[in-house]
């Protein structure tokens, strides 16, 4: 579908509550200082949305923003340049490119090359010149949080890493239980354990340390912890006590946080549990979150009146769902879209998707959450 | 009164919010939006496609789809 002139206006006064004429006045102004901008070879950037400068030949010219970009092609994410052959020699590749690119209509090309460098230094971004304005900070932070950063091919390596951090989580709940009996058994070492680090402060950095280290070598990890677990518990409490301080760390540090809470109530699961508070931020089930209104959701129904999107809503709601409810101005229309969940990249999103019941497992999309 | 009010280029971030949000929905929407006297945004989808690099390499890039501005508007340098 087109939208000229005239539509663009209606619409943007719709969303505005601005008159018509009003919007003109500033959509000409726009115009204006983009073109303005570009006569004095500076580029123009609206944060989110794109930048507009005069390219050698004096032609304006748009280039996305990475948001733009990544958002139009989430059909596509996770998809990587695949090598189909080697380089024929293993010196770096030239800098110089594809033989059947043109150039110019390639919205890369500004980002490859070295022009985009001083564009970018040049850039004046467009900050509306009202004081009360917000919108620069907002916009600055939703950048840095962004989880379209990583381009596509970032995505499929996010979620190798969310992989990697589920069984993490399966084996922080499956760890505390053999501790959790040699204690009670073994109480007189508790002492020992206890002068080994009195700081809970130290104990919390070590914490945040050990977490640093699982991330970084799940294998390692892997080895040290689970091959002396499942023979026998008890042993693993003495060695960790008496020697290889080093190797053991988590147990050391797992253990002095139990006796400085409470001496005798042992709860193994304060770590599990911090996981979960950050995870339950995002996810498919249970309550919305404002927090986590900068991901996305699946869309799985679209309703031209909002009274069947809201029955619609309530009745995922029952059966445990996240649902949001939004509307969209489609092809002219009004359209009430009930989507399900909020999942901080779209990878998190295609992934729960997918294991959808039917048919939502196939007829969904995934958007942006906006809250109106 | 209006020159100056058009000198000092008072924009209003209500209405940049919304142009962007305006664009960018019909953008996605694969809307072609038109702008007299400015240019028109169009998505164009990209199938995958061979990329030959000079060192021999042949790589498979993913289909795409990108944002396309044309523009009437030249420098006037």
């Amino acid at each position: 579908m087109k939208i000229d002139k005239e539509n663009l206006i209606g619409l943007l006064a719709d969303k505005t509550g601005m008159s018509r004429d009003e919007i003109e006045e500033q959509l000409e102004q726009l115009i204006k200082r983009i073109v303005d901008a570009a006569e004095r070879g500076k580029a123009l950037e609206i944060k989110e949305f794109g930048l507009f400068y005069f390219d050698d030949e004096g032609t304006l010219r748009f280039d996305p923003s990475e948001e733009l970009s990544t958002e139009i092609n989430f059909k596509y994410a996770g998809m990587e340049p695949i090598e189909l052959k080697a380089s024929r020699d293993t010196s770096p590749p030239p800098v110089q490119e594809e033989e059947e690119v043109e150039l110019d209509d390639d919205p890369f090309a500004g980002l490859d090359d070295l022009t985009s460098g001083t564009k970018a230094q040049q850039s004046e971004e467009l900050e509306p010149t009202e004081p009360e304005e917000e919108n620069p900070f907002e916009k600055i932070q939703e950048r840095e949080n962004d989880p379209f950063s990583g381009l596509l091919g970032d995505a499929s390596s996010k979620m190798n890493e969310e992989v990697e951090i589920d069984e993490e989580e399966d084996e922080e709940f499956i760890e505390p239980i053999p501790k959790k009996e040699p204690q009670k058994r073994v109480s007189p070492k508790k002492p020992g354990k206890k002068k080994k680090s009195s700081d809970p402060i130290t104990t919390i950095i070590i914490v945040i340390l050990v977490f640093v280290f699982i991330a970084g070598g799940y294998f390692i990890y892997n080895e040290f912890f689970q091959n002396p677990e499942p023979p026998e518990p008890e042993s693993t409490v003495t060695q960790s006590d008496d020697s290889a301080p080093v190797e053991e760390e988590p147990p050391t540090v797992l253990q002095p946080l139990e006796p400085e809470a409470e001496n005798e109530v042992i709860e193994p699961e304060p770590e599990p549990e911090s996981v979960n508070e950050n995870e339950s931020l995002y996810g498919l089930m249970g309550s919305v979150s404002d927090a986590a209104n900068d991901g996305f959701s699946i869309v799985v129904h679209s309703f031209g009146r909002e009274e069947q999107a809201r029955n619609a809503a309530a009745n995922l709601s029952s059966e445990g769902y996240r649902v949001l409810v939004s509307s969209r101005t489609v092809q002219g229309n009004e359209t009430w879209r009930v989507s399900l969940g909020q999942f901080p990249t779209i990878a998190d999103a295609q992934e729960n998707a997918s294991e959808l019941p039917s048919p939502y497992n196939t007829e969904n999309f995934i958007q942006r959450i906006q809250t109106n | 009164m209006s020159d100056l009010h058009t000198y000092f280029n008072l924009m209003k971030s209500t209405f940049i919010k919304a142009f962007k949000e305006v664009l960018r929905e019909q953008i996605l929407n694969k809307n072609k939006v038109e702008m007299d006297g400015f240019g028109q945004f169009e998505v164009i989808h990209r199938e995958q496609h061979q990329k030959k690099y000079e060192d021999g390499r042949v790589v498979m890039m993913p289909p795409e789809d990108v944002v396309e501005f044309k523009s009437e508007i030249r420098s006037s340098k």
